[in-house]
């Protein structure tokens, strides 16, 4: 995790400097990327909990749910997080906003229903653990400058071409096709290395869960229950996939914007190796 | 965590219609379909997401024309909606098999339009509501443009769920004809997607 974020910080210095050496648009490009980076943070809860038709509820409207959360968010010393419920039967759950004082968590009328109360809670803790550990500002770091090389990279003339400040039309063309090579570098290798990190993330959150309710079997188990081949189909729009955000003037309706407790990375059998293991080592 | 795609770009014009050929295709894949007990309803249906540039604008603009015409010909109905999502719809057919390869020439218009102006990667999917045999249903037939594969998509209720069961089956009655998306993580829902037949009066609805 730390090599991985070594990495991305050493690719992205250089990519920095690459750029500002280049001496186009570069003031264009921060305040675009800013502008997404910020209206990502801030916004992501709302979209994200709209994308999936979820409700915010109140302590009256769901009363057992409300208090499981409550007792793990003090369990992890966190702030309470807001509740929210998905009305769909795919079971699932996910964390998102920006910091733990501005935290959602969602679950799906279908993981309600499937679950045990203390797997349930298990898969609560996964997700406060996320919040804990700041994953979505985390993730959203990480993705901010591959989206702003994805931006040079599917948008290069109008950066490097256009006028906006910077010597870049006096340079000329090899300058602009160099940043614009090195984009691509950035984008892939950031690719790359997001996933580590992300994978990261989640063995952490599945850790986290498991030292919080002190049994891992229990998340084990929950992971099981819902992970069965058919509910690998997903919920989500195609219109909201990852393959898109770059066009999006919020790319934060992908799941970049929320941790949900079943990504396709980490691969389930890995996850549940390492809670075995961190069953034998809480022994 | 799903990852961004590595080749946002177009392979140039000649390239790109050679990737829209399955689209195409499906015409020829029809037979093998109804072989299998799933038959077109007759409507089709492109995805394409929208942009607020004067380009963008315009083409959209050709594609009302293009398809306008092509419907006088063909007697074709046809409908341009927008969704929620950002995204525009255009829908061609009627509820008559019969409709359906003039329907599949209609939206490959539209997606052919949209690549020879460089909006390739704006096209997201196609869509067709098929009937299969027994079921008293249809479902719908999706095509992902950026993987160029097919999968089913049956979704159930107002509470965006969908019929897995149904969808896994009815995937395994594909023809080997019909490229279809194995990953079953890739089968992304169209949710609430506009493919009503277009009103009978060919034109813009």
């Amino acid at each position: 995790m730390v090599l991985s974020m070594a990495l991305l910080g050493v690719v992205y210095a250089i990519f920095l400097a690459i750029l500002a050496n280049a001496g186009f648009g570069f003031q264009f490009l921060v305040i675009i990327a800013v502008g997404l980076l910020l209206a990502q943070y801030y916004f992501s809860d709302r979209l994200v909990l709209a994308s999936m038709r979820a409700r915010i509820v109140t302590e009256r409207q769901a009363p057992d749910l409300y208090a499981m959360v409550a007792r793990v968010a003090q369990l992890a010393n966190v702030p309470m997080p807001k509740v929210a419920i998905s009305p769909t039967m795919s079971p699932n759950a996910f964390a998102t906003g920006r910091s733990p004082s501005h935290a959602v968590v969602c679950v799906t009328q279908g993981i309600r229903d499937r679950l045990d109360p203390n797997e349930l809670e298990a898969v609560l803790a996964h997700e406060i653990s996320h919040v804990r550990n700041r994953d979505m500002m985390i993730i959203t770091f990480v993705s901010f400058f591959a989206t702003a090389a994805s931006l040079i990279v599917q948008n290069g003339f109008w950066f490097l071409g256009g006028g906006f400040g910077g010597g870049g039309r006096r340079r000329g063309g090899n300058n602009l096709a160099l940043v614009w090579l090195i984009s691509i570098a950035v984008w892939v290798v950031s690719f790359f290395l997001i996933r580590a990190v992300s994978r990261y993330r989640e063995y952490a959150a599945d850790r986290g869960s498991g030292i919080l309710t002190g049994q891992p079997a229990l998340l084990m188990s929950a992971l099981t229950k819902i992970a069965d081949t058919a509910k690998r189909i997903p919920n989500r729009d195609l219109r909201q996939t990852e393959a898109l955000s770059a066009f999006m003037i919020f790319p934060a309706v992908s799941s970049n914007s929320m941790m949900e407790l079943l990504s396709t990375h980490p691969s389930l059998e890995h996850r549940l190796e390492k809670l075995r293991a961190l069953e034998r080592e809480l022994r | 965590m799903t990852a961004p795609s590595l080749w946002p770009f177009g392979r140039g014009r000649a390239g790109n219609t050679r990737r829209l050929d399955p689209v195409f295709a499906l015409m020829a894949c029809v037979p093998d379909l109804i072989a299998n007990g799933i038959a077109p309803v007759g409507v089709a249906g492109i995805c394409v997401r929208r942009e607020d540039s004067p380009a963008f604008l315009n083409t959209a603009r050709d594609v009302g024309q293009a398809l306008a015409l092509y419907s006088h010909e063909h007697d074709l109905p046809y409908q341009e909606r927008s969704d929620d999502l950002g995204f525009t719809w255009w829908i061609c057919g009627r509820n008559d098999a019969a409709t359906f390869d003039d329907a599949v020439t209609g939206i490959h218009l539209v997606a052919d339009t949209f690549v020879e102006r460089s909006f390739t990667q704006r096209l997201l999917a196609a869509a067709f509501p098929m009937a299969e045999d027994g079921a008293d249903t249809p479902f719908v037939l999706v095509y992902n443009y950026r993987r160029q594969k097919y999968y089913p998509f049956v979704p159930v209720g107002r509470a965006h769920d969908r019929d897995n069961a149904r969808e896994m089956r009815i995937y395994g009655d594909f023809p080997k004809s019909l490229p279809g998306e194995d990953e079953i993580e890739r089968w992304y829902a169209l949710w609430d997607a506009p493919l009503q037949a277009p009103d009978s009066n060919p034109g813009q609805g």
